[in-house]
């Protein structure tokens, strides 16, 4: 995904803009499409608007392929504000009245009003009064804008449930630690401490979950053949359960660096909870392969095994797993429980009240 | 729990003490403490006030640094900024050496290279004597040999003249003024470690050194009562561990997972992120030079961050010293005092710890007052580009982030502020707010960046409704005219006509001194505040020779006829890495008289000194009153 993705940014803007010779079917477009914006969201999360505005450009120009995707639209016009041409982005978003979603182009107008401290313009934009709802209730940006307007304006009350269907909606978006801010400190003016706590908990792991990303992503754009950034990405995804998001980068990952043991051993735990058993299977084949001292590999390919009724095998890892340094560790006593139940079910009773034994003086507390 | 701001406000009552006092107990009860001041009495409009100007003054401040002899160039590093330590630029402190009644001033020096510094010669800081009609000559220093950041001032030794804290990387000295003027290192001497257990931290130019060894970093610096013993306490903001023989270059970090120091697609010197903070300290006074390093105590539980701003003063009005720290790209530090020194960090709740959407912004400076006349403290906090400079008003429950409604973030967005101040150049009763600006990336210059490197010192009025109000160059040879970096900057009345002047401490050039010569300047009164020499009672908070933490409440009556409280505390550190006058300085607008004067000292001792004539010095001793009275001269 990753190579495509560059390989799309990396084609020059003019030839973007123009039809290429033989066209993609409607779904590939499509996609190509949404790789690119995505590059550019991610271009300036990291500070680097000029990538965008280099491409940018000539796309949402009249006559260009992207001149009325208001998606594109807005992140141009956020590029040439950060890059400090202010009038530029204003000028973009107000001649573009044809772009669709219009909702969009509506958001991204309101979000320059709000860098231009006019507070009352973004509540104009985006709050349909009569209606007591916003206008754009489908776009998440929509939402946040209102509620920082309205906290801006010291109206903490409305700003209240508008910044929580932000987060819900976008919970794990590079703005949803402000919205938790927002409503910690909304929540501390009502003597709410209880609440103003468990937001500031959420605004302080989720910010600190988006420090990591960003740092990963910069490092993958600086080393992209280096295995340990995208590892650490891929596990920033798993601490969030997006699965499929740590599968594409794992899958990438193996790609570039295939005897990479711990990218084979993240696959395999990924794999393992989309619940695709023999696939993860594979994968911690391959990781023990690379490095046989995979302890937590060993143990979750015996896990599988298990659950796949492969007794033999399961027992076969543990007893390997036990018989090291993990024997001993005691992050690895379920293991010695798993062993002695297996012992137990094939009739080995001794060995099983050993393992049993052992389990304990580690500190279990489970019956076999 | 919320944290509670109890109203400070200009009352006269023992009730209201009170009041206030059950208010604090009460935190979590915000409603007991919506006390409302009493309605003043409304003497008839003086024949001055019926013919008060229609339009605002002019304010001038000219550039006089050159020809009035005030010839600081300031040396940070090369012009590329290869190192963090480059780019941050020095201090200035305002103060009376030989008392002789008038400021001179004093500059934090650098040195041209960051090698200069481990291999010397050092820098010492480096002192300008007024003549007291704002000339300036040379005078000696204390021959110190580093490379100096900030600067504070105050009676260290109680002997009734004012000296210095300096702060550098890798060192914090005290300098005490001698009987006849002269600036003399403290004998106590350092008071950065030189210990294995902190190793390096403390270098000295010309010392060898090893590699590994992390110098101790102080940027701003404030000398205050903390403890409320009558003896100045310092705390020093501390910033970020930099080896000067390993200093990042290029990237933080190693290998694989190494982060190039870009910003905005621009390679740009390293930090702080990606270094060490360093965490802040206390030194509590002994009265004699020395002090006592209680850090520990004084900070339990202290996260160490990147401080470069600190500033004074009793942000929750129950009458001790809180400190206000501005940290870079973390969040900002409240350290609310319980009256003995010992500080819990309450920002979060305050809702000054971070930007009004929740982001950590680049710190640099703070400056405070009272803007609205509430009686409660106001203050602005100056932030990197891309980020406002804040405004935060004392509020019932915190603080209240009125930058955006005051349209102040979009202009200051484009700035890289340091130095600031919340002033009365106009002498019309309603603050300004001054930022110094410059970039810290040369890099700034590029194309597609937004900003720039040199930027101009930018003034605003703040009125008490709608947005602020940019004040613009008058001309070439105003100090907000050139498109310069500055760093620290302080503010006091150098040319002795009683209206406030500031001097920039500008990075890699000449020093800017802006005399105030605005046109159409209201009345005005300066109140010079002296704690009691021998305290008025054997037990209990006692008020500093200097009056560190007297709290000032002038009331006047407004152009509209109202009347209006006006509150100012000693406090000499605000901005950056600076420390401005001790002289309380009050604008009158067109009124000549003002309707009260009344003094709360540290010690708990209040004087109400009644009614008065304006534009005069005022010297107040405590429990003294007015002790001298001298007649400003009149304006042009």
């Amino acid at each position: 995904m990753r190579a495509a993705l560059l390989a799309l940014v990396a084609a020059p803007a003019g030839a973007a803009a123009q039809a290429p010779a033989a066209v993609p079917p409607p779904q590939a477009q499509a996609a190509a499409a949404h790789a690119r914006l995505e590059h550019w969201r991610e271009s300036l999360d990291l500070d680097e608007p000029a990538a965008v505005l280099a491409e940018g450009r000539a796309l949402v120009a009249a006559g260009g392929a992207l001149a009325n995707d208001a998606h594109a639209l807005g992140l141009v016009a956020r590029a040439l504000q950060a890059s400090g041409e202010l009038d530029a982005a204003r000028e973009l978003l107000s001649r573009s009245s044809a772009a669709k979603p219009a909702e969009v182009l509506l958001a991204e107008r309101a979000r320059l009003a709000l860098h231009d401290d006019d507070l009352q313009g973004v509540l104009d934009l985006l709050w349909d009064e009569s209606a007591k709802a916003p206008r754009s209730p489908a776009v998440p940006l929509a939402w946040l804008l209102l509620g920082r307007a309205h906290a801006r304006l010291g109206e903490w009350e409305p700003a209240a449930p508008l910044l929580r269907r932000f987060v819900e909606l976008e919970p794990l978006d590079a703005q949803a630690p402000s919205a938790w801010h927002l409503l910690a400190q909304e929540a501390l003016r009502r003597g709410d401490t209880a609440t103003a706590r468990d937001c500031a908990q959420r605004e302080d792991s989720l910010g600190r979950w988006h420090a990591y990303y960003r740092a990963r992503r910069l490092q993958i754009r600086e080393s992209p053949r280096e295995p340990l950034p995208r590892l650490g990405l891929a596990q920033l995804w798993l601490e969030v359960d997006e699965f499929a998001r740590a599968r594409a980068v794992l899958d990438e990952l193996v790609r570039l660096a295939p005897n990479f043991a711990r990218g084979w051993m993240a696959l395999g735990e990924t794999q393992r909870k989309q619940h695709e058993l023999e696939p993860a299977r594979r994968s911690y084949d391959r990781a023990l392969e690379l490095d046989p001292s995979l302890d937590i590999a060993r143990f979750n390919r015996a896990m599988i095994a298990k659950l796949q009724a492969r007794d033999e095998d399961a027992r076969r890892d543990l007893e390997q797993l036990l018989s090291g340094a993990a024997g001993s560790d005691p992050r690895f006593v379920q293991a010695h429980l798993e062993l002695a139940r297996l012992y137990a079910k094939s009739g080995a009773g001794e060995r099983a009240q050993a393992a049993f034994a052992r389990y304990r003086e580690l500190g279990g507390k489970e019956q076999l | 729990m919320p944290w509670k701001h109890s109203r400070a406000l200009a009352d006269r009552s023992s009730r209201r003490k009170l009041a206030r006092a059950a208010c604090l107990l009460a935190a979590l009860l915000p409603s007991a403490c919506s006390e409302q001041a009493p309605a003043p009495s409304v003497p008839a409009p003086t024949a001055a006030a019926k013919s008060a100007p229609a339009g605002e003054a002019r304010i001038v401040l000219r550039e006089q640094a050159s020809a009035r002899g005030l010839d600081y160039v300031n040396r940070s590093g090369g012009a590329q900024k290869a190192t963090i330590l480059e780019a941050n630029g020095a201090g200035v402190a305002l103060l009376d050496l030989g008392g002789d009644g008038d400021l001179d001033i004093v500059f934090s020096q650098g040195l041209p290279s960051l090698s200069m510094a481990v291999a010397g010669p050092g820098a010492d800081i480096e002192v300008f004597l007024n003549d007291g009609q704002g000339h300036f000559r040379r005078g000696a220093g204390p021959g110190l040999s580093g490379w100096w950041t900030g600067l504070a001032t105050g009676d260290i030794d109680g002997d009734g003249d004012c000296d210095l804290a300096v702060g550098g990387y890798g060192g914090l000295e005290i300098v005490l003024q001698t009987a006849d003027g002269g600036l003399e290192r403290a004998s106590q001497g350092s008071l950065v470690p030189e210990s294995a257990a902190f190793p390096g931290a403390r270098l000295i130019p010309g010392v060898a050194r090893e590699k590994g060894g992390v110098p101790w970093w102080s940027t701003s610096l404030a000398l205050a009562d903390f403890d409320r013993d009558g003896l100045l306490d310092l705390f020093v903001g501390q910033y970020l561990g930099m080896d000067p023989l390993d200093p990042p270059l290029g990237q933080v970090g190693e290998g694989a997972l190494a982060i190039p120091c870009r910003w905005k697609g621009q390679q740009v010197f390293c930090g702080p992120h990606g270094l060490p903070p360093q965490p802040d300290r206390v030194l509590f006074g002994r009265g004699d030079g020395s002090f006592e390093d209680r850090s520990e105590l004084a900070l339990a539980g202290q996260r160490p961050a990147f401080a470069l701003g600190v500033a004074v003063f009793d942000a929750d009005g129950d009458g001790d010293s809180d400190v206000y720290v501005a940290n870079d790209s973390v969040a900002n530090s409240l350290w609310i005092n319980d009256g003995s020194g010992r500080f819990q960090d309450r920002a979060y709740e305050a809702n000054v710890a971070l930007s009004i959407d929740g982001a950590p912004e680049a710190g640099m400076g703070i400056a405070v007052g009272d803007i609205d006349h509430d009686g409660s403290f106001d203050f602005a906090l100056t932030n990197f580009s891309g980020e406002p400079t804040e405004l935060f008003f004392g509020a019932r429950m915190g603080f209240d982030n009125r930058t955006h409604r005051m349209g102040l973030a979009k202009e200051t967005l484009p700035l890289l502020s340091w130095g600031v101040h919340l002033l009365d150049l106009d002498c019309d009763g309603q603050l300004e707010l001054l930022t110094a600006n410059g970039h810290v990336y040369p890099q700034a210059d590029a194309p597609g960046t937004g900003t720039r490197y040199g930027q101009e010192a930018t003034l605003w009025r703040l009125p008490k409704q709608g947005r602020v109000q940019r004040v613009e160059a008058h001309g070439p040879d105003s100090i907000l005219a050139p498109q310069l970096g500055a760093r620290g900057s302080a503010v006091g009345d150098l040319d002795g006509d009683g209206r406030l002047d500031v001097v920039l401490a500008r990075i890699d050039g000449p020093a800017s001194l802006g005399l105030n010569q605005s046109e159409g300047s209201g009345h005005r009164l300066v109140v010079v505040c002296e704690g009691a020499a021998t305290p008025p009672r054997a037990t209990g908070p006692r008020t500093p020779r200097d009056a560190h933490g007297a709290r000032v409440l002038l009331e006047c009556l407004g152009a509209d006829g109202k009347p209006f409280t006006q509150m100012a505390e000693v406090q000499t550190a605000c901005s950056y890495q600076s420390a401005s006058s001790p002289c309380l300085h009050f604008g009158m607008g067109a009124r000549e008289e003002f309707l009260a004067l009344t003094v709360v000292w540290p010690s708990g001792a209040r004087e109400a000194l009644g009614a008065g004539r304006g534009d005069r010095r005022l010297t107040v001793i405590e429990g003294q009153g007015i002790a001298r009275e001298e007649p400003l001269p009149s304006l042009p």
